[in-house]
C-alpha cells in the first residue's frame, strides 16, 4: 500500500520533470509566455510530488512497514524515533530518494524568488534543471527504488549502520552537506540557460551569484560539522585528515569559493566572464564527482555505500553532463559576447558588460590572484585524491596519498588565500596610483603584526604560526577597514551620527556587509586550524586505578573502568577525575565501542572544552586494572566549530532580501548598484 | 542572431580535462578498494617463537614439515567468533595440518574463558606487542594465513572464512 | 601486564625482535631515550593505519595503530635507522603503507607539479593584468588627476551608498 503510493509519487515527479524540462525547452526556442508558464506548473508539480514521496517514505519508517524495501534494509523497532527519521539518509536508496527531495525543495523556492524576472534565460534554465531532475527520478524510479514492495515482510529489520547512532551531529551533518551538493544544480542550470539563450539583461549574475551563495554557506557548515563529528567520534584529536571523502566536499567549496569572488568582479567591471562560468559549472561537476568517487565504492571510505548497480549508471550521467557542459561553453559563450556588445550599444556606460581598466594594485587585479590559487589548490587536491587511482590504472601500483602531501600543499596556499582575502578589501576597483595604494596596508600590516606579536608572547613562535597569525591579523584589520571606512565616509558627508550611518551602511550595503562576516568565519577556522596544527600536544600514560598523571596544568586521576552493555554495542569506559590546578573540571569519560558488525572497535573520545583549548582524552586499551589512555591539549579548537554558524550568518545577511526601495521592485539596471 | 564563434581553447582544454577523468574513474570498476596489497603470498613464512595460552613455546619450525594454517583472531571480534566453530571441524579432520590461533590485541584470561565456553582443537598463541602479527603483514582481524610444506605462505585471507575456502586451501597446502 | 613478561621470558630474551625480517643490521648504536619518542612519532607520521580512513599510525587510537607505533618505538631503540623501519613496513604491507610515496617513477609528478601549477598560474594572472592596464577606464579616477582632496575610494563608496 505505502510501496504503492510511493511508488506512484515517484513516477508522477519523473513524468512532471520529463514533461516540464521538454515544455521549457520549447518555450526556450519560441519563447511563448504559455510554454513558459505550463514548464513553471510542472516544475512545481515535481517538486510538490518528490517531496511528498520523501514524507511517504518517513512515515513508514515510522510506522514500521516493513512490507516497504528500505524500511526492512534500516528499519527496527528498537530504534529510537529520532534515529529512525534521520535513517531516512542512512542508506544509498533512502539518501538518493532524500536528494531527491532536497532538489524539489530547491526548484520550487528558486522558482518563487525568480519571479517574473530574468525571461530571457528562466525557460533553458529550467530546462536544464528539470533534466538533472529527470535522471536523478529515474534512478530512484528504477534501480534505486526506495518503495520496492517486499513480498513476505518480516516482524522487524537490522536497524540502521550503528555508527549512525554514536553521536547526533552524524544525524545533521549528513543532511547539511546535501543541501550544499544539491543546490549547486541552481546556478549550474542558470549558468547553461544563460549560455543556450545566448542573451542576458542587465544584472543576469546577480540571482546566480545569490543561488551559489546559498549552497555554498550550507556546504561550508556541513565541512565544519563533519570535521566536528570526525572529533568528537573518531578519537584520534583531530577534524580532518584528507580522507577522499572530506576532500571530495572541500573540492566544490573551493571552485565555490573562488566563483563567489569572481562573479563580484564580472558584476562590477564585466571581465572574467567565461572563467566565472567555468567556475560556477565546475562547482556543480565536481559535486557529482565527489558523490561518484564516495558512494561507488571505487575508493575506501567510511561512506561508500556497499557496491550496487547505481556506480556505472551514475557514471554515464557524468560523463555525459562534464561533455555537454564542454560543449556548452566552447559553442556558446561566443553568443554572450554578441549579446553583451548589443548591451553595451543599448545602455552606454551602464551596461553590465562594460569593460573597465585596471592595474595590478585593485580588487579585481587581488580577486584574479585569489582565483589562481583556488583553482590550483582544487587541482592539487583532487590530484592527490585521484593519485592512487592513477597509479593503479596506469601502472598496477597500489599506492596512499594522505596528509604529509595535502599539508604541503595546503600550508602555503592556504597562507597565500588568507594574505588575498587582506589584499582585496585594502584595494579599490579599477586604478590607483601605487604610492596612494600602498598606505592602504599600514593598517593591515599593524594588525598583523600586533596578533603574531601577542600569540609569540603567549608562547607560539614557530615560524610557521608567527607567518599564519601575521596574514590572518592583516586580513581582520582590513576586513574591519572594509567595514568601518564606508560608515566613517558616510558620517562625514551625511553628518550623522554613528548609529545612523551603521544603519545606512548595514541596509545599504548588505552584500559587502555579509561577504566580510563571511570572511571572519574563515578566520576563524584559519586561526583554529594553525594552532592546533601547531601546537597540539599529547601524551599517552599508562595507569591503575587510583594514579593521577599531570599533563599541561590538569591533574587527571583514573578512578576505573566498567562495562556497559546496550542494545546496539558493548562499551568498555574509563573514568578520570579531572582538575585543573584546584579547580574541579569533573569527571570524563572516553570510551572503546564494539560493534558485532564492525571489525575494529571505535574509540569515544571524552572532551573538556573551553575557548583557551580543548583537553582531550580517547582511550587506547584496558586490560584488567592496568588503562592505556591518550591525552590530547587542542589550543583554541572550539573557534573551529564557530566558523560554520558565523559563515551562515554573513551568508544570511548578503541574501537578506532587500526592501524594494524604488519603482516597484524593478532590479537596478547599473552594475554598480546591483552590487552595492 | 549569427552563428557565435566556438571558442576553441575552451573546446579543447575541456575534453582533454573531462575525457581522463571520466576514464580514471571508469577504471575504478570492478577493483575492490579494500583488497589490500598482499606481499607475503609465495614468500617463505616469517619466523615466530611465542608462547601458547598454556605457556608453552611454539615456533613455526616445530611443524616440520607439515602444512600450517595460522589464524589471526580476538573475543572482541564479532567474524572472528562467528568462523572459530568451523576452524575448529576442520582442524580436528586435518591432524596433518597444524592450526594455530593467534590472539590479536586481546588478554590471555578473556580468550582462556571464551574458549572454555566454546571447547577448542588447536592452540593459541599469545603475542605480546602484536609483533608476530606485524611480522605477517597483517591489517585486522580475522585474518587466516595458509603455509605450504616447505614453509611459503600460499594464501593470506582476510576477512571470515567460509567452508568452499577453507577446504580449497587446505587441499591445496597438503598436495606436494 | 604479566602476561607480557611471562611470554618475554618464555620466548627468549627479545634483544633483537627484527632479526632475520629487517634488512641490514643497526648501523650504530641504540639512541638515547630522549631520541626514541620524538623518532618514533616521525616515522608514525608517514606510515597509514591499515585499518582506518586515511589516518596515520601517530594519529589513530585503533588497535593496529598502537601495535605498529610499539613495534617502531622497538626498532628505534635498538637503533635501525628511520629508513630500514620504513622498508621493514613496506617489505610486509607494500608500499602502500606510504602515507607520503616516494618520489620515484610516476610519483615525482605529485612532488613537481605544485611548483609549476603556481608558475603558470603567476603567469597567468600577470598577463590578464597587463591586458588590464592597457584598456581604458570609465572615467578617471581623482587620484588619477592628482585633485583627491576626499579619498577616491570614499568617494566612490559614497557614491554607491547613494543610490
Amino acid at each position: 500500500m505505502i510501496s504503492t503510493l510511493g511508488q506512484s509519487l515517484v513516477l508522477a515527479s519523473l513524468f512532471f520533470s520529463a514533461v516540464g524540462s521538454a515544455a521549457a525547452f520549447q518555450a526556450g526556442r519560441n519563447g511563448s509566455e504559455s510554454g513558459y508558464k505550463l514548464a513553471r506548473t510542472f516544475a512545481y508539480l515535481f517538486a510538490g510530488s518528490i517531496v511528498m514521496a520523501n514524507f511517504v517514505m518517513v512515515y513508514a519508517l515510522v510506522t514500521h512497514d516493513f512490507s516497504v524495501g528500505y524500511v526492512a534494509e534500516v528499519g527496527s523497532k528498537s530504534t529510537p524515533l529520532y534515529f529512525t527519521i534521520v535513517s531516512l539518509w542512512a542508506s544509498l536508496n533512502g539518501s538518493i530518494l532524500f536528494w531527491g527531495g532536497i532538489l524539489g525543495l530547491y526548484t520550487g523556492g528558486f522558482l518563487l524568488s525568480m519571479g517574473n524576472n530574468h525571461r530571457e534565460y528562466m525557460p533553458w534554465t529550467l530546462h536544464v534543471q528539470l533534466g538533472i531532475a529527470v535522471f536523478f527520478t529515474l534512478l530512484i524510479a528504477t534501480i534505486a527504488d526506495p518503495f520496492a514492495a517486499v513480498a513476505n515482510p518480516l516482524p522487524d529489520g537490522p536497524g540502521p549502520n550503528p555508527l549512525l547512532q554514536n553521536h547526533w551531529l552524524m544525524a545533521i551533518h549528513p543532511p547539511t552537506l546535501y543541501l550544499g551538493y544539491v543546490g549547486m544544480v541552481g546556478p549550474y542550470s542558470m549558468i547553461c540557460g544563460a549560455l543556450l539563450a545566448g542573451r542576458v539583461e542587465a544584472g543576469w549574475m546577480r540571482p546566480i551569484r545569490n543561488w551559489m551563495l546559498i549552497p555554498w554557506s550550507w556546504l561550508s557548515l556541513g565541512i565544519v560539522l563533519g570535521g566536528w563529528w570526525s572529533y568528537a567520534v573518531l578519537g584520534w584529536g583531530g577534524a580532518w585528515a584528507w580522507d577522499p571523502v572530506e576532500n571530495a566536499s572541500f573540492h566544490p567549496w573551493l571552485t565555490g569559493t573562488a566563483f563567489l569572488h569572481s562573479a563580484m568582479v564580472l558584476e562590477r567591471r564585466g571581465r572574467m566572464r567565461d572563467w566565472t562560468l567555468i567556475l560556477g559549472m565546475t562547482t556543480f561537476l565536481l559535486t557529482l564527482v565527489g558523490t561518484f568517487m564516495t558512494r561507488s565504492g571505487v575508493f575506501n571510505s567510511v561512506h561508500s555505500f556497499t557496491q550496487s548497480d547505481i556506480g556505472p549508471v551514475f557514471l554515464y550521467f557524468i560523463g555525459f553532463i562534464l561533455v555537454y557542459s564542454v560543449l556548452l561553453l566552447a559553442f556558446r559563450s561566443g553568443a554572450l559576447d554578441e549579446a553583451s556588445k548589443e548591451n553595451q550599444r543599448n545602455l552606454g556606460t551602464q551596461a553590465p558588460t562594460l569593460t573597465h581598466g585596471a592595474s595590478l594594485l585593485s580588487r579585481e587585479a587581488a580577486i584574479l590572484a585569489q582565483n589562481a590559487v583556488f583553482a590550483i589548490f582544487t587541482f592539487l587536491v583532487l590530484q592527490g585524491t585521484l593519485w592512487p587511482l592513477v597509479l593503479e590504472a596506469a601502472q598496477d601500483r597500489r599506492v596512499s596519498v594522505g596528509e604529509p602531501y595535502f599539508d604541503r600543499v595546503a600550508l602555503p596556499l592556504g597562507i597565500l588565500l588568507v594574505f588575498l582575502m587582506g589584499v582585496g578589501p585594502a584595494l579599490p576597483w579599477g586604478r590607483m596610483r601605487t604610492e596612494d595604494a600602498l598606505p592602504r596596508f599600514m593598517g593591515p600590516v599593524i594588525g598583523g603584526g600586533v596578533l603574531a606579536g601577542v600569540v609569540a608572547l603567549a608562547g607560539y613562535h614557530g615560524p610557521y604560526s608567527l607567518l599564519a597569525m601575521f596574514v590572518i591579523g592583516f586580513a581582520a584589520t582590513a576586513n574591519m577597514g572594509e567595514l568601518i571606512t564606508p560608515i566613517r565616509a558616510r558620517m562625514e558627508a551625511k553628518k550623522e551620527g554613528v548609529a545612523g550611518a551603521t544603519q545606512a551602511v548595514l541596509t545599504r550595503t548588505r552584500r559587502r556587509f555579509g561577504g566580510h562576516v563571511a570572511h571572519y568565519g574563515v578566520l576563524l577556522a584559519v586561526f583554529s586550524l594553525a594552532m592546533t596544527k601547531g601546537y597540539r600536544t599529547e601524551t599517552e600514560f599508562s595507569v591503575s586505578p587510583g594514579d593521577v598523571s599531570e599533563f599541561n596544568g590538569y591533574t587527571l586521576r583514573y578512578v576505573g573502568s566498567e562495562e556497559v552493555q546496550e542494545e546496539h554495542r558493548r562499551s568498555m569506559l574509563a573514568t578520570f577525575d579531572v582538575h585543573s590546578g584546584d579547580r574541579s573540571i569533573g569527571l570524563l569519560s572516553p570510551r572503546m565501542n564494539y560493534y558485532s558488525s564492525m571489525r575494529e572497535p571505535v574509540f569515544s573520545p571524552d572532551v573538556y572544552s573551553n575557548p583557551m583549548g580543548d583537553l582531550y582524552l580517547s582511550l587506547i586499551e584496558l586490560s584488567g586494572d592496568q588503562a592505556v589512555y591518550r591525552v590530547i591539549y587542542q589550543p583554541y579548537q572550539m573557534w573551529m566549530w564557530w566558523s560554520g554558524p558565523v559563515i551562515m550568518f554573513g551568508t544570511l545577511i548578503a541574501i537578506w532580501p532587500a526592501r524594494r526601495r524604488r519603482r516597484g521592485g524593478e532590479l537596478p539596471a547599473n552594475p554598480e548598484q546591483a552590487s552595492a | 542572431m549569427s552563428q557565435p564563434k566556438v571558442n576553441k581553447g575552451i573546446l579543447i582544454g575541456g575534453l582533454l580535462v573531462v575525457l581522463p577523468l571520466v576514464a580514471l574513474l571508469y577504471s575504478g570498476f570492478g577493483k575492490d578498494p579494500k583488497r589490500l596489497p598482499n606481499e607475503l603470498e609465495g614468500r617463505p613464512a616469517p619466523q615466530f617463537s611465542l608462547v601458547d595460552l598454556e605457556g608453552y613455546p611454539v615456533s613455526l619450525d616445530q611443524a616440520q614439515g607439515k602444512p600450517v594454517v595460522l589464524n589471526f583472531w580476538s573475543t572482541w571480534c564479532g567474524p572472528c567468533k562467528a568462523e572459530h566453530p568451523l576452524l575448529q571441524d576442520r582442524a580436528a579432520a586435518n591432524p596433518n595440518v597444524a592450526f594455530y590461533g593467534v590472539i590479536y590485541q586481546d588478554e590471555p584470561e578473556k580468550v582462556l574463558r571464551y574458549l572454555r565456553q566454546v571447547g577448542t582443537s588447536y592452540r593459541h598463541l599469545v603475542d605480546p606487542g602484536n609483533r608476530m602479527a606485524i611480522d605477517y603483514g597483517v591489517t585486522g582481524v580475522p585474518e587466516t594465513f595458509f603455509i605450504d610444506k616447505r614453509g611459503v605462505i600460499a594464501h593470506k585471507s582476510p576477512g571470515p572464512v567460509y567452508p568452499e575456502l577453507l577446504d580449497g586451501w587446505l587441499r591445496e597446502i597438503q598436495t606436494p | 601486564m604479566i602476561w607480557l613478561m611471562v611470554a618475554a621470558l618464555a620466548a627468549g630474551p627479545a634483544d633483537d625482535p627484527g632479526a632475520g625480517l629487517i634488512a641490514g643490521l643497526p648501523p650504530g648504536p641504540a639512541p638515547s631515550a630522549e631520541e626514541v619518542v620524538p623518532r618514533t612519532h616521525a616515522i608514525a607520521v608517514t606510515l597509514r593505519c591499515p585499518v582506518c580512513q586515511g589516518l596515520s599510525v601517530a594519529d589513530s587510537t585503533s588497535p593496529a595503530a598502537v601495535a605498529f607505533q610499539r613495534r617502531i618505538q622497538e626498532l628505534v631503540a635498538l637503533g635501525y635507522t628511520d629508513q630500514q623501519i620504513r622498508d621493514y613496513f613496506i617489505d610486509r604491507y607494500g608500499e602502500w603503507i606510504l602515507l607520503d610515496p616516494n618520489m620515484n617513477g610516476l610519483n615525482a609528478v605529485l612532488y613537481l607539479l605544485p611548483g609549476i601549477l603556481l608558475g603558470l598560474g603567476a603567469v597567468w594572472v600577470g598577463a590578464t593584468v597587463a591586458q588590464w592596464r592597457k584598456e581604458p577606464s570609465d572615467a578617471l579616477l581623482p587620484s588619477e588627476v592628482g585633485a583627491a582632496d576626499m579619498d577616491d575610494y570614499e568617494r566612490r563608496l559614497l557614491k554607491e551608498l547613494d543610490e
